[in-house]
């Protein structure tokens, strides 16, 4: 109850255009870590989640009036930067695709990246998952790593719970699959 | 499906391996504020004016008026020039020039170039 009470006063405040840069800011600091983990999960690379975060809260300051107050306004911002993610892969992908750039060496990027602290073990997982269709990853990542219920994603996705654990079941078999080959 | 699930957190658990830059977050914030653009302070509503949008039409139809009359008025005075002795003796009492007019602007209107070019290869 003392979150929604917290949501209501800081719509009220981004509804006033004399509060709405400083609510806008809190907005920021309150969302902005968690925000940046799930792009980080997605895109992988730091500048690439800083790039898309920094689009995610751009594109929500410019549409703030079309914010329609169905959700909490934390979880539009959380759709909107899922949104700039999936964009951003597309757009990766069709240029690499276009470079000819191999999709195959995730996992050497990874452990060559100064901002990956993982070992070789965990290079290998994040390839797998990086194979994985745009959908799949980020379902696949909400669950397994932030351990989000299904009945959250579904609000946050738009998606039913019943396809969000299809998914799920689909991209744990597609990367033990994928191990099991590199055994 | 349980059983794969528990394979991939055994083998490869759930830790976060990626790391940012110190201060990362603590900066963030007031970076991004930075740049975001100045909101306006109320919402701009566009009033449109009526007479700009209808404007266009406007034109087109009154373009499209004038080249109307300007065959008529041709073709008025042409049938003048040849009948202007008949039409005189004809003319019904109390019949005005102005419903007369109106007649053959109507039927003008729904001449076609075959008509026109008969009418012109007649006189």
């Amino acid at each position: 109850m003392a979150g929604r009470k917290d949501d209501t006063s800081l719509l009220q405040q981004l509804e006033n255009p004399k509060t709405r840069r400083q609510a806008f800011s809190k907005l920021v600091q309150q969302s902005s870590e968690q925000l940046y983990w799930v792009i980080r999960r997605i895109v992988m690379d730091h500048d690439d989640a800083n790039d898309v975060l920094q689009n995610t809260f751009l594109k929500a300051w410019n549409n703030l009036d079309d914010f329609k107050n169905k959700s909490k306004i934390s979880t539009w911002v959380y759709r909107i930067a899922i949104n700039e993610s999936l964009d951003f892969l597309r757009s990766r992908n069709s240029r690499m695709s276009f470079l000819g750039e191999d999709h195959n060496n995730v996992a050497n990027q990874l452990l060559a990246d100064e901002y990956f602290d993982g070992d070789e073990t965990q290079a290998v997982l994040q390839e797998a998952i990086s194979k994985l269709p745009e959908v799949q990853r980020i379902v696949f990542n909400l669950r397994y790593f932030d351990e989000m219920k299904y009945s959250e994603m579904s609000k946050l996705l738009n998606t039913s719970e019943g396809a969000l654990k299809a998914s799920y079941h689909l991209a744990v078999l597609k990367i033990t699959e994928y191990f099991k080959k590199k055994d | 499906m349980v059983r794969d699930e528990l394979y991939i957190k055994e083998r490869f658990g759930q830790e976060n391996p990626f790391k940012v830059p110190d201060g990362y977050f603590e900066k963030f914030a007031d970076q991004m504020m930075n740049q975001l653009p100045d909101k306006q302070t109320g919402t701009v509503k566009v009033h449109r004016n009526v007479w700009s949008s209808v404007r266009p039409a406007l034109m087109v139809a009154a373009s499209v008026l004038v080249l109307l009359l300007s065959t008529f008025v041709y073709f008025d005075y042409r049938n003048h020039q040849n009948t202007d002795a008949i039409s005189s003796s004809q003319k019904m009492p109390n019949e005005s020039s102005s419903e007369v007019s109106v007649d053959q602007f109507t039927f003008l209107s729904m001449m076609d170039n075959e008509d026109i070019y008969e009418i012109v290869s007649d006189n």
